[in-house]
């Protein structure tokens, strides 16, 4: 186990080094640097604007700005944030928990959520009442209609429907605005669980709607194995023989998609912090890269590439758990 | 004031808390550079206040109107190179600290000194020379030359900066400085706290020199989604947004919480030509003709155009100025909308109708793209129609649509044919025509990105800006805008309205065009219009 955690460890810094290389080409290569678009207006005086770019580096050649950033990236310096006139560093202090919380939360309902719904889909057959069946059939396609809508368009309608329509909960935003620092500890967890409560159930419709589908099929491939009818022949409750028989084979297939859904996660969390104004890594990205601001950029992306390196390894070690042969088979 | 639609007529109860949904951040909240921005600027500018402020009636050249504010007067030299401030003795620092006259000379070293950051460093180096301190309470202001605007140009560049707290740490390390997080004014707003990219607070100063703010608490929500953002305000999350989009405006008036304020623009957008071939000295081969780009002019119907995207809410453009401005001219000849003529100009100059439409001349086409801005929606929707009305006469016309850096990058190396340009015009109509139509305005930090030189321009700008009176200025003023119009460097198309939503419990009275922060601190909440945010909060500033 140890040698397979150190090769997926490897992995892991590989996938970060290209991407993090990638990024820093691409935003290079993108037409315009940081102060280019405050040419347009005049707002920032031409000598201020020459000094800026010297104090950035933006006027050294390419490879000598990369060998700089791949330096400082080793010392563990990510720069300073042009946009926001500060070190990235602090920038992704305050924003990388909020997007951890929602992230967490959304996932954690979404697979969670999914797995119960996805396994309950998987067990109507023949067996089951007609009202079950039909109920099961909606909800299938109620989940295919979400995977097939993209991502904001989910995130506006949910935010249109229970905030803007209903007034269920706050339309953005992560606190209360004028009400938030005059409450108590436990009123302030609340109000931030408030808040949270939309764009989270959001990202869990949205994970949870693929992991339904994926369970759905495990489910029933397993359901269909000879294990199951002789347990069933033994005489075993059906319960017992969904639960702890077919759910916990069919779970593996379904803990690596886990690991797979965190890159597309990343993306939705971008719309949805957006849209409901949450102020995250998603937002905080999508502003510095197009703001030009290179050094926020790459640091959200190397923020974002461990999370999702992260969450891989975990979906790799938890599959390998589950079924040790996995492990195994990597010697 | 022009059509400025007040909420007033009713009086506001004292203390509350207003939101105010904003669509950016600012860098900073030191205000040398937080200057940069409108977002910066409506942060910062109830936090400092200058050494006078522009009258109701806004003028930049009529000094008696001009109001108090640190300085609570001013007298002149006889040859008027010299004006001499008297500070107000009451005024303080939000520690406690007096204002005094080194606090002057400290703002006006800074924000002259690129190193700082500063946004206004060729505004003040222009017009003043030196500024030099008196007494604790007295500091002159000498200028280089005289002018109509002299006065206000320096006022409006720069406020005073506590020179207790800033005096002793270098310029090029004070807008990373722990001042530029948390910054301590003189203004009727003191600093509360800031969460970059979220939430920005500010609370009234009870002991304020000139009377304290009728609002308690302002919060700036900061969000980048319009949408979001009119959603908020609808639902009474927010108490005003600054400029709602177009596609919200109808769903505001339909909402009886929302009242809409209509604030003329100080902003005005062109067609802007590049008449050189790519970065070149050689003429465009189509707009480096004066002919070609008259019959462009001649060709579009501006009026449909504003119809049909601003849907009567907007103002045509009438030149390379802002309405709003002291030496805008409604009488200027413009170019005469009229298809035929247009097309027969064209034909006369040799532009012949191919056979697959697109007039061509030599074996080349009257082709040219226009670049429009991926954040405006009304630039492109210009572009759009510019392209239709054109290729009615045989114009072949391609639009590219670009986020504002890649602009940038196109423009300042001028590869491109044409770009749809929006400026925010400032009060002076100085700055806005040395930086794009006036000689040298092709260099750094000019937006003359087309190469438009014009001796004529130049001469009239030369004597508009040393006028001694504002009669003679504006008729130099007059002569320089024909004469652009003429020349056609570019076509003025529009003025964008600025609709601002705001809550009905909001009393905001007038807003001033291009500064709606200008008068929060008299904006108020209606009686009856107390919601639970309104109460306040004595909690310490913290940073």
């Amino acid at each position: 186990m140890f040698r397979f955690l150190l090769g997926r460890l490897a992995q892991s810094a590989l996938v970060l080094g290209l991407a993090v290389s990638v990024v820093f080409a691409l935003l290079r290569a993108a037409p315009g640097d940081p102060l280019s678009g405050s040419t347009l207006d005049a707002t920032t005086a031409p000598a201020t604007r020459e000094l800026l770019r010297r104090q950035y580096a933006l006027n050294r050649p390419l490879l000598e700005q990369y060998a700089h950033f791949v330096g400082s990236a080793l010392r563990g310096e990510l720069g300073m944030s042009l946009s926001r006139g500060r070190p990235v560093a602090q920038v992704l202090r305050d924003v990388v928990p909020n997007t951890v919380l929602l992230m967490g939360t959304g996932l954690f309902l979404g697979i969670l959520g999914g797995i119960a719904l996805g396994a309950w889909q998987g067990s109507r057959d023949t067996r089951s009442s007609a009202t079950s069946a039909r109920v099961a059939r909606m909800s299938e396609r109620i989940g295919l209609a979400i995977i097939a809508t993209p991502e904001y368009i989910v995130a506006t309608a949910m935010l249109t429907l229970f905030a803007a329509t209903w007034r269920l909960f706050p339309i953005g935003g992560m606190v209360s605005l004028g009400v938030h620092d005059s409450l108590g500890p436990v009123a302030r967890a609340g109000d931030v669980l408030w808040h949270l409560t939309l764009p989270a159930l959001t990202l869990a419709l949205i994970v949870g709607a693929g992991v339904a589908r994926y369970q759905r099929t495990e489910m029933r491939l397993v359901l269909a194995r000879p294990f199951i009818r002789t347990a069933r022949a033994k005489g075993v409750p059906e319960a017992r023989v969904l639960v702890h028989h077919a759910l916990r084979n069919a779970l593996g297939p379904v803990i690596t998609l886990c690991g797979l859904l965190l890159p597309s996660l990343v993306g939705g969390a971008v719309f949805v912090e957006a849209i409901f104004a949450w102020p995250g890594m998603g937002r905080t990205m999508v502003e510095a890269v197009t703001g030009r601001d290179y050094p926020l950029a790459i640091g959200a992306v190397i923020v974002s590439s461990v999370l999702v390196a992260l969450g891989g390894l975990l979906a790799d070690v938890a599959a390998a758990v589950a079924d040790p042969r996995l492990a195994r088979g990597r010697r | 004031m022009l059509a400025i639609a007040a909420c007033s007529g009713r009086e506001g109860s004292g203390g509350g808390t207003v939101i105010v949904a904003l669509g950016a951040d600012t860098k900073s909240l030191f205000p040398p550079v937080a200057a940069g921005t409108v977002q910066g600027r409506a942060m910062v500018e109830p936090m400092f206040d200058p050494l006078a402020e522009l009258g109701a009636s806004l003028s930049t050249v009529d000094v008696a109107s001009f109001a108090p504010r640190l300085a609570q007067s001013w007298t002149w030299s006889a040859d008027s190179l010299t004006v001499t401030f008297t500070l107000d003795p009451r005024a303080r620092w939000h520690d406690g600290a007096p204002v005094r006259a080194a606090d002057v000379r400290l703002g006006y070293d800074i924000a002259r000194d690129p190193a700082s950051g500063s946004s206004t460093v060729a505004d003040l180096s222009a017009a003043v020379d030196a500024v030099t301190v008196v007494d604790s309470l007295h500091v002159a202001a000498h200028f280089s030359h005289r002018s109509p605007e002299q006065f206000y140009q320096f006022v409006a560049s720069f406020v005073p900066l506590p020179s207790h707290l800033l005096g002793a740490i270098p310029h090029d390390s004070l807008a990373t400085s722990a001042f530029s997080r948390a910054p301590v004014g003189s203004g009727p707003f003191r600093f509360v706290s800031w969460k970059q990219g979220e939430r920005f607070e500010m609370a009234a100063v009870d002991t304020f020199y000139r009377g304290r703010a009728k609002l308690d608490r302002v919060i700036f929500s900061v969000n980048g989604d319009p949408s979001t953002l009119a959603k908020q305000l609808f639902a009474g999350e927010a108490d005003f947004y600054e400029l709602l989009p177009a596609s919200e405006v109808a769903t505001a008036a339909t909402k009886k919480t929302v009242q809409l304020i209509r604030t003329p623009s100080m902003n005005y957008a062109f067609l802007q030509f590049n008449l050189h071939d790519g970065a070149s000295t050689k003429p465009h081969p189509v707009l480096g003709d004066a002919g070609v780009r008259r019959a462009l002019a001649m060709a579009l119907d501006r009026r449909a155009m504003l119809q049909n995207v601003f849907e009567g809410a907007g103002r045509l453009a009438m030149g390379p100025f802002s309405s709003m401005q002291w030496s805008a001219d409604s009488t200027l000849r413009q170019p005469r909308f009229d298809r035929t003529a247009a097309a027969s100009l064209l034909d006369s100059l040799g532009w012949k109708i191919g056979a697959d439409g697109t007039r061509a001349k030599n074996g080349h086409p009257l082709a040219f793209s226009i670049i429009a801005a991926s954040s405006s929606k009304p630039r492109q929707q210009y572009a759009q129609l510019i392209q239709e009305q054109l290729r009615q006469i045989g114009v072949k016309v391609e639009v590219e649509v670009m986020d504002p850096p890649a602009i940038g990058a196109k423009v300042t190396s001028h590869t491109f044919d044409s770009f749809i340009q929006n400026l925010t015009a400032g009060r002076s109509p100085v700055g806005g025509l040395h930086q794009t139509w006036y000689k040298g305005s092709t260099g750094p930090g000019g937006l003359n990105f087309g190469g438009y030189a014009s001796a004529a321009v130049d001469l009239q700008a030369d004597s508009a800006f040393s006028a001694l009176t504002t009669t003679d200025a504006r008729r130099h003023y007059r002569a320089v805008y024909q004469q652009i119009i003429d020349d056609a460097p570019a076509i003025f198309l529009f003025e964008q309205p600025t609709i601002s939503g705001a809550h009905t419990r909001l009393v905001t009275g007038a807003l001033r065009p291009g500064a709606w922060w200008k008068s929060i601190e008299q904006w108020a909440i209606a009686p009856g219009g107390h919601l639970p945010r309104d109460i306040p909060r004595d909690a310490p500033p913290k940073s």
